[in-house]
């Protein structure tokens, strides 16, 4: 909440937007800078097999290393610019993120029109466009007469479905085709089941279908097979869904589900390679799940994973990932005892070791499944660890189970989680000398893109834990995503590091402009003025407006003030300003103005706000002071009595106008209670009613 | 705490728009009439008091890298059959986007939800579009809506969700042309389930958006109502989004 928190004080200073803004719907998320995320978003997704990530990146994971799938070798270094939210490094990362990298991607279908661009759980007509096409080329080359063939296309076409799963009794959508020739007759006794089918009249719907099943011609009696099949399985389906259109698993008609495997049992045993075996194999996936068949549905689901080859399969592996969570791992009340395949077992073990349910895993329910595991022993062993590390806050333990040797050469992301778990096993113990000597060897053998970016982050928290965070910013260190160096430069560094990096040749411009931005503020508002006269030889001549940027870049110009104010309020130019209070840092005159400068700035709020506990930035800073806020810089004002009146004034004017015209203050700082804010109001409105700020003061908020 | 001070005129002010609710803290949906839906989220008996429905229809997710086109996903089974309790009561059809860069089916396809879900007796009104669009791609986003609007029939009305930088971060000229495209903004307070620390600053400055809004709300979050928001004469309620008692998804 708190990373939250400081991306509304950035936007309102005007500047760096942090790597997450405001999203909608379900969707957006802010990042958690660390490897074990406390309250983990969609955004908080780690290459390695974490109880914290998504379910369904894990599953990838697992699948990856199966070679069950395959990361585009072309991966970029980096997200695409017009990423939501926008984030410089490649970890953590989005589900979405990762499938995008995962092949094989669904084929695009040039030139074909509505159902092709659709998936996932429509209804039963999104078959409809398909279906019209396969029967008129099959009748195209069947013996019917052309007069009944020319009539069958038409009411073919004509069929307009409209797959309500309504309560009401519906009409038939196509009246039928009253065909001559004995194959005329037949494709109309089709095209009958096929809007009886579209409609929702079912039993009209088998009884047509049920005619064609020793049809001579073979696309018919094909396709009746498999239709019967479908017939069965929207029926079992007919009175379960509610106003919403979602099904109720509890009213699913179980004896129809048994005929829809039956159907489709009979028809795979007959057509094994078949033109809707594909098809029919994916429905008895959804026979499984609405028959409540867990532990069929875990088989099938898994069977179809393995199928690799592309033409085997209508779904792609990401398709399928999201439905084994959906309809599988994820279910309320499944049972782990139901999941017959290692992977997928330890996808689900891994989600359930986020909170305890003892229904669902314990350590003695993890050593049962044990047999699953054969052949996959090491997964095994790093479930138990993650489990130990997880849940038991047992990081000795879990040690126990994790390598001892480290890799030289490229990591599965199951070695590479083992790998992690150690390095954060070994934090955990307090040993973070040896953590560091994990994570720096491990990067030559992580395999880019994820796994590096991930080492980065737990190197860049151990170097700031550890004090030590000159380390990522020395010559040749692994730590090269801006995100980590930014947070670090804004958060955590004092004035050297900040000096040097203003200056570092070897960076990107945007970060020698993000440490000398917060470099100067710093100084300015923590008191360090004569340190701030002399950095401000580092800004560089004042450069026309910048092109936006995707991330917009720290703006130097408040440091370049010439002391002019649109109220005309006086003060000096911001270096001399600056003089001044190194030689008296009391002095009202030169306070109020050091105000003035921020508010003109914009630099309220800026930079200085504690980050979450246990996140990179959120150690202590290493620049001396606090944060600076106008609002307590005028409460001292007004408190001082040797503030001489015109600066009083001009405290009391401003303070009320923190609050304008919302009623929130603006100025940060402690919030001042309405109470005071009215009494600033009325003293300056009767103490110094003759001067011009309270002439132009005409209401408190 | 602080907006407190005012939290009694804001409930005044705020009662005709939607039913009464507590003054401050935690968003009880029993005390609104309009409602998110989305797909995974189990209705409630809460929704038989609902004078507005927006149900998640489908998903248009980005071309992998950049080939091949955007693709819908359909979520949330088959045609409804809703027969509000309420009298006048309104349904939205919502489709998330990920990408503006739609193909001619999804627009299509679109086109025939919405005719088969009226067909089915649904009290549909339009459509409402879930794009993450940063405030920088705001004319972008405008410029799409206006073909969206173009395709859709008269008769239907289009709603967006809003983020909550946009009234004070957005561009104002893009922030105008949404004005006489859609029909509403319904400006999110909340991320992912919870509510945006500080939402508070953002409302204050509503005044520059000149299309009717609504506010989201996150069942759970927090809310506390605001007298800019009810001060407000485009203000038209709260959309509140349901979530399950308990979510183990993900």
């Amino acid at each position: 909440m708190l990373r939250k928190l400081l991306a509304v004080v950035f936007l309102a200073a005007g500047f760096l937007v942090p790597a997450c803004a405001w999203a909608s719907g379900d969707y957006g998320c802010s990042v958690s800078w660390t490897l074990r995320p406390a309250d983990p978003t969609e955004c908080d997704n780690h290459p390695f097999l974490s109880p914290t990530n998504d379910s369904r990146v894990n599953l990838h994971l697992l699948l990856l290393d199966a070679g069950k799938a395959q990361l585009d070798p072309g991966a970029p270094a980096k997200w695409p610019a017009d990423r939501y939210p926008a984030q410089l490094g490649l970890s953590p990362f989005m589900l979405e993120d990762l499938e995008a990298l995962i092949e094989p991607r669904p084929t695009p279908a040039p030139g074909e029109a509505i159902a092709d661009n659709v998936e996932g759980e429509g209804s039963r007509c999104n078959s409809n466009a398909a279906g019209a096409r396969q029967f008129a080329a099959a009748l195209g080359g069947s013996a019917a007469s052309p007069a009944d063939r020319a009539a069958l296309l038409a009411a073919r076409a004509a069929l307009k479905p409209g797959c309500v799963d309504n309560p009401d009794p519906v009409a038939a959508s196509a009246p039928p085709v009253q065909a001559a020739s004995p194959m005329g007759k037949a494709f109309a006794a089709y095209l009958a089941g096929a809007a009886a089918f579209y409609d929702g009249r079912y039993d009209p719907a088998a009884q047509s279908f049920g005619s064609l099943q020793a049809s001579p011609h073979p696309w018919l009696k094909e396709t009746a097979r498999y239709m019967l099949g479908r017939v069965a399985l929207n029926r079992a389906q007919a009175g379960a869904s509610d106003e919403f259109g979602r099904l109720d698993l509890a009213k699913i008609d179980a004896k129809a589900v048994a005929a829809a495997r039956t159907a489709f049992e009979a028809y795979l045993h007959d057509y094994p390679n078949g033109a809707y075996a594909v098809s029919a194999r994916g429905l008895l996936r959804r026979v499984d799940w609405l028959g409540g068949k867990d532990g069929d549905l875990s088989r099938d689901v898994a069977q179809a994973l393995g199928v690799t080859d592309p033409k085997a399969r209508n779904v792609t592996e990401v398709a399928l990932v999201r439905e084994a969570d959906s309809k599988l791992m994820s279910r309320e009340g499944v049972q782990g005892t139901a999941i017959s395949d290692p992977l997928l077992l330890a996808a689900f073990d891994l989600m359930h070791m986020r909170g305890r349910d003892p229904t669902v895993l314990t350590h003695e329910i993890l050593d049962a499944q044990k047999p699953i595991f054969a052949g996959h022993e090491a997964l095994f062993d790093y479930l138990r660890a993650a489990y130990l590390f997880q849940d038991d806050k047992n990081p000795g333990a879990a040690l126990a189970l994790l390598p001892k040797t480290t890799p030289s050469g490229p990591m599965t992301y199951l070695e590479f989680s083992r790998q992690v778990l150690k390095g954060l096993a070994l934090e955990e113990t307090g040993d973070h000398a040896g953590a560091r000597a994990l994570w720096l060897a491990l990067m030559p053998a992580a395999r880019p893109p994820l796994q590096h970016a991930d080492l980065e982050l737990a190197l860049a928290l151990n170097y700031e834990r550890s004090g030590s965070i000159d380390q990522v910013f020395a010559a040749g260190s692994p730590i090269t995503d801006p995100d980590l160096r930014e947070l670090l430069l804004t958060n955590s560094a004092g004035p050297d590091l900040l000096r040097r990096q203003a200056q570092a040749s070897a960076v990107p411009e945007r970060e020698r402009r993000l440490a000398l931005y917060t470099l100067l503020y710093k100084e300015l508002t923590r008191d360090r003025y004569a340190a701030f006269v002399k950095d401000l030889a580092l800004l560089p001549p004042a450069e026309p407006a910048r092109a936006e940027q995707t991330r917009p870049e720290p703006d130097l110009a408040p440091f370049r003030w010439d002391g002019q104010t649109p109220e005309g309020y006086v003060c000096p130019p911001l270096k001399t300003l600056a003089q001044s209070l190194a030689q008296d840092p009391a002095k009202a005159e030169s306070r109020i103005c050091l105000d003035e400068a921020a508010r003109l700035g914009g630099l309220d709020g800026s930079l200085g706000v504690p980050l979450m506990m246990n996140q990179l930035g959120s150690a202590p800073s290493q620049f001396p002071g606090g944060p600076y806020s106008r609002l307590e810089s005028y409460k001292a004002l007004l408190a001082d009595p040797k503030t001489p009146a015109a600066v009083r004034t001009y405290a009391l004017y401003r303070a009320v106008q923190c609050y304008a015209p919302s009623g929130y203050n603006g100025c940060g700082g402690k919030d001042a209670p309405k109470s005071q804010r009215k009494a600033w109001f009325q003293t300056l409105k009767t103490t110094y009613a003759g001067s011009v700020w309270a002439k132009r003061l005409k209401y408190y908020w | 705490m602080r907006a407190a001070l005012f939290s009694l005129a804001a409930a005044l002010a705020l009662s005709a728009p939607a039913a009464a609710r507590p003054a401050t803290g935690m968003v009880e949906a029993a005390d609104y009439d309009a409602f998110w839906l989305w797909a995974g989220v189990a209705p409630q008996p809460v929704l038989a008091r609902a004078r507005s429905l927006y149900l998640l229809r489908g998903q248009v997710s980005a071309p992998r890298n950049g080939t091949g086109p955007a693709r819908l996903t359909a979520q949330g089974g088959s045609t409804p059959h809703i027969r509000p309790r309420v009298a006048g009561a309104e349904v939205w059809i919502v489709y998330r986007a990920h990408t503006l860069d739609w193909p001619p089916g999804i627009y299509a396809h679109i086109l025939d939800d919405l005719g088969r879900w009226r067909a089915a007796g649904n009290p549909v009104v339009g459509v409402q579009i879930d794009f993450d669009a940063r405030t920088r791609h705001l004319d972008q986003y405008a410029a799409f809506l206006k073909n969206l609007r173009a395709r859709l029939p008269a008769q239907d009305r289009l709603s967006i969700t809003g983020l909550l930088d946009w009234s004070s971060q957005g561009d104002p000229a893009a922030l105008d042309a949404l004005a006489g495209v859609v029909d509403e903004v319904v400006l999110q307070t909340y991320q992912g389930r919870r509510t945006i620390p500080g939402y508070e600053a953002y409302l204050a400055r509503l005044g520059r958006l000149k299309v009717p809004f609504k506010i989201g709300l996150v069942e759970g979050g927090a809310w506390t109502p605001q007298r800019a928001v009810a001060a407000n004469p485009r203000f038209r309620g709260y959309v509140v989004f349901l979530k399950n008692p308990h979510t183990t998804s993900g």
